[in-house]
């Protein structure tokens, strides 16, 4: 009798199994699929993705983490007295800048009274810490500890004290994923500080630059110049800080971004009126 | 007994599996070192493809496929599509690479891993429209070249295990 059992067992689980491989390689077609078409299932996934997956990678790596911060630390140590005149001088040059940014900021008040201005169209909705971010093989993404609970949604746009970072793409109960400037699937509309001369970035296959996938006009920006956010597509608000001119071939600008996108430790979600 | 034979070694395959991936997914100052991690997942997806083939494979493969997606791109397909492609085409070749030499078995390696890189590329432009880095693409050969004799050792001395 259980000769039989065992039999019947052997035969149920081999139907089982060449069930299964078929059901894996629908589910896999499956899933591309409803990728593409930005089906509800798959996003649900990608955010568990960023609840489950993050803070258990973090566990797995923390110590390596740990070995190469000591390792950074002991680097640093080396050039503590060098580091230390630096920032000595660096205090004096922005104590001389505090005071025409004083003075600017009261004029500005002033200036908005006057007018009775209200340009002010961003609001600053959380600072986070970046609690991952993703290696430079594929996407370049950040995870942040911010999520709906701080009424933190799709699309909000994310700078730092140096300029433009990214914006949201995917948002948990507690962590929001970011999509950084320097990926090659953002899209960022920009135009030049000193002139109404427009353009399109979007990120290099290095990381490093922004490289302009599409220019309005003929003019060629020299070398140096300033690109801000142009506030078109309504996705960044205007006037955001994105970096600066490095060189300019005949077919492209390339832009060195102002914020240290492999550094990146607080951020600020606007939220745009 | 058999089965407990190929246990010891698989189930720490799957273990340097895990702690690769948790190194890879996140950045570091020394970039290449998640590259190196990217590489030796690879290794293992593949070493265990031909050494420990079993139907279960299908699922670690899968579920690899799926959680390197999710955090290296934030969408769904190259590594996935990549690996169950790669789990069948291993899965037919398991007779002929029985004939193999172990030198042959590591140019065999080395090609196939060469060409799931090229693959995840190749899908990831197809599908996303990132563009192919032959930069990168040429840095992983040059890093695999560098990294695939003590990887191999290391999985000579595992294998020994069981």
């Amino acid at each position: 009798m259980s000769e039989r059992k065992k039999i019947l067992f052997s035969v149920k689980a081999k139907k089982i199994s060449n069930l299964f491989l078929p059901f894996l390689f629908i589910l896999t077609f499956l899933l591309i699929f409803f990728n593409k078409t930005d089906y509800y299932l798959v996003y649900k996934l990608k955010s568990a993705g960023i609840d489950v997956i993050s803070p258990i990678s973090k566990v797995i790596s923390s110590p390596v983490s740990i070995a190469i911060n000591a390792i950074n630390n002991i680097n640093d140590l080396r050039f503590i007295k060098k580091e230390n005149l630096k920032l000595k001088q660096e205090i004096i040059r922005l104590k001389k800048w505090q005071i025409l940014a004083i003075k600017n900021s009261r004029e500005n008040v002033a200036y908005k009274k006057l007018l009775n201005s209200t340009s002010d169209d961003t609001d600053i909705i959380k600072t986070a810490l970046v609690t991952s971010q993703s290696p430079n093989i594929y996407a370049k993404t950040a995870i942040i500890n911010a999520g709906y609970k701080d009424k933190i949604k799709d699309t909000m746009p994310v700078i730092n004290e140096r300029g433009l970072v990214g914006k949201v793409i995917s948002v948990t109960q507690n962590n929001s994923k970011l999509l950084l400037i320097n990926d090659q699937s953002s899209s960022i509309p920009v135009k030049l500080m000193n002139k109404d001369f427009y353009a399109i970035v979007s990120g290099s296959t290095n990381g490093k630059h922004l490289i302009s996938s599409f220019v309005k006009d003929y003019y060629k920006p020299n070398v140096g110049d300033i690109f801000v956010t142009s506030g078109n597509g309504n996705i960044y608000p205007q006037d955001i800080l994105v970096g600066k001119i490095v060189a300019v071939t005949d077919e492209n600008i390339i832009i060195l971004p102002f914020a240290d996108l492999n550094n990146l430790e607080f951020l600020q979600v606007l939220n745009i009126r | 007994m058999p089965f407990q034979w190929h246990l010891k070694p698989i189930i720490i395959y799957i273990f340097l599996l895990i702690i690769s991936f948790g190194i890879t997914i996140n950045a570091y100052s020394f970039l290449i070192l998640n590259l190196i991690f990217y590489l030796l997942i690879h290794f293992i997806i593949i070493y265990i493809g031909i050494y420990y083939y079993k139907k279960f494979l299908f699922f670690i493969f899968f579920l690899s496929g799926i959680l390197l997606d999710l955090s290296l791109l934030n969408e769904i397909g190259p590594h996935l599509l990549t690996f169950m492609i790669l789990i069948i085409f291993l899965s037919r070749v398991q007779k002929m690479l029985i004939r193999f030499n172990s030198l042959k078995m590591i140019f065999f390696i080395i090609i196939v891993l060469f060409l799931v890189l090229f693959l995840e590329k190749i899908i990831t432009y197809l599908l996303f429209n990132y563009t192919f880095d032959i930069e990168g693409y040429l840095k992983s050969i040059f890093l695999s070249f560098l990294i695939i004799f003590p990887v191999f050792f290391f999985f000579q001395k595992i294998d020994n295990m069981g």
